[in-house]
């Protein structure tokens, strides 16, 4: 009552009585007895009926507290208060368990069970049996009237005995005279759980531990066993959580590990990273650890948690490890994980002096350690190499993959070097070392060490193919030829390898027919034969462009009637007469080396071209195109292109099917040939102007430029309805695709430190005379270069991706100048591709 | 997950102890009643099957094995063989202290 007013609602009480009753609520949870009584004890005498529960709660703890400490005199004290407010039966349950607790004796104890079997509730029941069970004191014997209930509880100590001992034969057998209506039964289903649970039966321990009754010993004991069996998830933040927590550290054997668990959780949750750390470290004489235990994954936490932190955490983080280390850490583990954290990062932000110093002092102190390991030194190096070579995403002006954009060349060949040295058998290190060779220009070590690679790993198919490259390029094709068909002998179903034997006949074949040894180059176009597809759009091995390209090589050294007639034949097995002229002008200028853009085959070219065309003709041709544009040593083929883009502004007139035109879009968006691709979507829309992809496509047409602005979002999230009305799963890729890069955020270039190396002796290519062009920002030149470089190689899909992902203030037209001037560029010399550099870290290790 | 605490073995386990853990791992959890951890084990044998392999491993793993300190212990007490059970005086121990919170 609150002023002579029984019942008021919460909203009618002083908000110094609702304080007050939220304090005492939460001095109940955490277990604080006395202070919850002293709160409350006020607030009845307001309103009896609501606060009097908490009153009793508060009290009966406390009771509890008394009796588990001894102190019978208090005890009885509180009791005989609560007698005033509780029913009889609850104060003689009470008294049976100060009774129980004073005798500790199982016959006294169970002279009370038995007393109060039928008078207490079940609850007070279950108490006073766990204090019979934990006593653990001999079972009486000779006892008639209590004969039943000693069995019962010899049956449950022996089934703890048996469980300790790991004894899990004829258990179950035994717990079943532990009847159902047994004050024991809980006990019976703990230790069946026991047994589920280190026997490796998760769902039976889960299925038993959960089962208990609340509040019990078991129930409280089997909340570890939980969290170990992966059931709870305990709050460390609360009582009842960090008891399980204790639970389970007791389990495994660290009753201390719960508390220091909570503690540790609590400050990292915090944010107080480094003295969570410090829990682990002053508070357990073995941390961190290395071994496969608890303490071993919490140490390997702590090492491994700055990538979890933000910039600023985890510089503070790292700070505090520098400084640990530099005045010794704690043991030898904290020494090497300390120092493999630090070298780790530094390798991410690209800080290569740190890098070297920080795994310089971890293989030091591993080979104090330990012992000296070549092998595993010859592993670090090549690994550091290999960070310091492969691009930095987001480093470069364009976010192309797999380019030659190295970070650190001249370092990383240093250390490829050094793991060569150190384990000559390591071939990762060797086939990085050659590809930094190749990238820097160093022919001359690259053949050496490419040399002494065929000798030492005349079995790996890698190796076999880089030689094989190398031979192609100094027209070596007889060696070429017998290395490819080694890789070959060790793998057939890998498709580059017949292609590489393709490129290496036709070639040694071109050659001879310049050496005038016509019939030797027949022969060896021959044994191409094996490995031709009658694919019309596959213009290395398809049939009909080798039957060409034959015809070329006859024409111009061979036997002139019969390059008439293979060419003859070629044209007539060709998708249409334009595909052939195409494919015939450009091979001729290849072949006959002609600066001049003119072949005996333009003029119909040109004709074919104004007649007939249609999407399913633009897309070969625009594929073919391609193809040439990809080619090694092809001729400059921008003339073409102007053809081949006139013929598809012509088919984009025509009707067509939906596939077709799609097909022709992206044909035309990978190669830069916008203003066709706008064609043929705008003809698209005007057939059905709802169409999700064709949208997508106008769109991106349209946006290129403003990946970012909500317009854009706003636009795409309208058509990706559309999609997915009509369960369009091309468009729904594509949209979502395209969404997810807006989300994603922009690449934010690393520092990346500057090599410092003075010994370079690899050629910086032909230098511009200064004057000729006004000075540029530092750095730009480079980045123009690379770009160039990154766009002539790079494939539709990372074209598509860069036109979405360039900076807003490059106005469109500057882009598309790039890329068609990247495209119709002279190729580079030696662009064969068979082997590469090896493809990354997962590949070799 | 750090694979030796998975698979149970010592950090300087040989090829053919690793084998053997890796076996016993996915006989006890196999694809149809514990898939998780067979996944867990499959890649955890993968990942320190030889011995170039195991240097990489301890040179530039990167897994964190949680998210924090105590869901880095959970996830270990879930992967890793179940400990020895505790002597009998530790349990009664360890029952009492229950009886007390």
């Amino acid at each position: 009552m609150v002023d002579g007013h029984p019942n008021l609602p919460v909203s009618a009480l002083p908000p110094s009585v609702i304080a007050a009753e939220k304090r005492a609520r939460a001095l109940l949870a955490e277990g604080k007895w006395r202070a919850a009584r002293d709160e409350v004890k006020s607030l009845a005498k307001l309103d009896r009926s609501r606060f009097l529960p908490i009153l009793v709660a508060a009290n009966t703890g406390l009771f509890r507290e008394f009796v588990q400490k001894g102190r019978a005199a208090d005890a009885r004290q509180v009791l005989s208060f609560l007698a005033t407010v509780i029913p009889a039966d609850q104060v003689r349950a009470l008294e049976a368990e100060m009774t129980a607790a004073a005798h500790p004796a199982p016959g006294a104890s169970l002279d009370s069970l038995a007393a109060s079997q039928g008078s207490l509730p079940p609850a007070e029941l279950v108490r006073l049996a766990d204090r019979v069970v934990i006593a653990f004191e001999p079972v009486p014997v000779g006892n008639p009237p209590l004969a039943g209930l000693a069995a019962e509880l010899a049956v449950i100590h022996d089934g703890l005995a048996q469980v300790s001992a790991a004894r899990w034969d004829g258990l179950a057998d035994r717990l079943r005279a532990v009847p159902r209506r047994s004050p024991f039964s809980h006990w019976a289903v703990f230790i069946k759980g026991l047994a589920a649970f280190y026997t490796g039966d998760n769902d039976r321990a889960i299925q038993c531990f959960e089962n208990l009754p609340a509040g019990s010993v078991p129930a409280k004991a089997g909340q570890g066993y939980l969290v170990l069996a992966g059931r709870l998830e305990p709050d460390p933040l609360s009582p009842p959580g960090a008891a399980s927590l204790g639970v389970a550290g007791r389990v495994l054997g660290r009753p201390s590990a719960g508390q220091q668990l909570c503690r540790a959780e609590q400050l990292w949750r915090a944010d107080r990273h480094v003295d969570s750390y410090r829990v682990w470290r002053d508070g357990v004489s073995l941390f961190p650890s290395d071994g496969p235990d608890w303490l071993g994954a919490l140490s390997e936490f702590y090492f491994q948690a700055t990538r979890s932190l933000n910039e600023e955490q985890s510089d503070d983080y790292l700070c505090h490890f520098m400084d640990l280390l530099r005045r010794a850490g704690k043991n030898d583990v904290e020494d090497l994980l300390g120092h493999r954290m630090l070298g780790l990062q530094a390798v991410r932000e690209g800080a290569w002096s740190i890098a070297a110093e920080e795994w310089d002092k971890f293989l030091t102190i591993r080979a104090k350690v330990r012992k000296p390991n070549p092998k595993l030194e010859a592993v670090a190096y090549c690994w550091l190499g290999q960070q310091m070579v492969v691009p930095r995403p987001g480093q470069n002006p364009v976010r192309l993959g797999g380019l030659p954009a190295m970070q650190a060349p001249a370092r990383g060949r240093s250390y490829f070097q050094k793991a060569v040295a150190l384990d000559p058998n390591l071939l990762p290190a060797s086939l990085w070392l050659c590809h930094v060779y190749a990238s820097l220009g160093q022919n001359r070590e690259r053949n050496q060490l490419l040399d002494e690679m065929t000798r030492r790993f005349p079995d790996e198919k890698p190796v076999l193919l880089l030689a094989a490259d190398r031979c192609i390029g100094s027209k070596a094709f007889t060696k070429a030829i017998a290395l490819v068909e080694r890789a070959r002998e060790l793998d057939r179903l890998d498709p580059t390898i017949p292609a590489m034997m393709v490129l290496c006949w036709r070639q040694h074949a071109w050659q001879q027919f310049q050496q005038q040894q016509p019939d030797k180059a027949r022969t060896t176009l021959a044994a191409t034969a094996e490995f031709l597809t009658d694919k019309p759009d596959d213009f290395h091995l398809g049939r009909w462009t080798n039957t060409a390209r034959h015809g070329l090589q006859e024409e111009l050294h061979g036997d002139p009637a019969a390059g008439r007639s293979l060419l003859a034949q070629a044209r007539s097995a060709s998708p249409f007469p334009g595909a052939f002229l195409l494919f015939a002008q450009i091979a001729y200028r290849y072949y006959a080396k002609r600066r001049s853009k003119e072949s005996p085959f333009l003029g119909e070219l040109r004709t074919e071209l104004k007649t007939g065309a249609s999407a399913v003709r633009a897309a070969q041709l625009l594929r073919q195109m391609q193809f040439w544009s990809d080619s090694a040593d092809a001729p400059e083929v921008s003339s073409e292109y102007q053809l081949v883009r006139g013929y598809v502004a012509a088919a984009a007139k025509l009707p067509c099917a939906r596939e077709e035109a799609r097909i022709v879009v992206e044909l035309c968006l990978s190669s830069g040939s916008e203003g066709q691709a706008r064609l043929f979507t705008k003809a698209a829309l005007r057939r059905d102007r709802d169409d999700p992809l064709f949208g997508f496509f106008d769109h991106s047409l349209r946006t290129a430029w403003e990946a970012s602005s909500p317009r854009h979002r706003a636009e795409l999230e309208k058509l990706l309805g559309l999609a997915q009305d009509r369960r369009d799963q091309e468009a729904i890729q594509k949209i979502q695709h395209a969404l997810r890069a807006l989300n994603a955020p922009p690449p934010t270039p690393a520092y990346s430190e500057p090599e410092q190396d003075q010994d370079e002796d690899w050629d910086d290519g032909p230098e511009i005379p200064s004057g000729v062009l006004p000075p540029m920002p530092p750095g730009m030149e480079a980045g123009i270069g690379q770009l160039m470089e990154a766009l002539r190689d790079a494939s539709p899909e990372e074209v598509e991706d860069l036109r979405r992902t360039a900076p807003k203030d490059v106005p469109p037209f500057i882009l598309n100048m790039f890329i068609q001037a990247a495209r119709a560029a002279p190729p580079r010399p030696n662009r064969r591709r068979p082997p590469g550099p090896p493809s990354g870290q997962q590949e070799f290790f | 997950m750090d694979p030796y605490l998975l698979l149970g073995v010592p950090r300087d386990a040989d090829d053919q102890s690793i084998r053997r853990a890796y076996l016993e791992g996915v006989k006890a959890a196999s694809p149809e009643t514990d898939p998780e951890r067979f996944k867990a084990v499959s890649a955890a044998y993968e990942s320190i099957k030889n011995e170039t392999q195991r240097y990489s491993h301890e040179l530039f793993h990167e897994d964190s094995p949680g998210n924090s300190p105590l869901d880095a212990f959970l996830q270990h007490a879930r992967r890793s063989p179940r400990p020895a059970p505790l002597p009998l005086e530790a349990l009664k121990e360890l029952l009492r202290s229950c009886s007390k919170t």
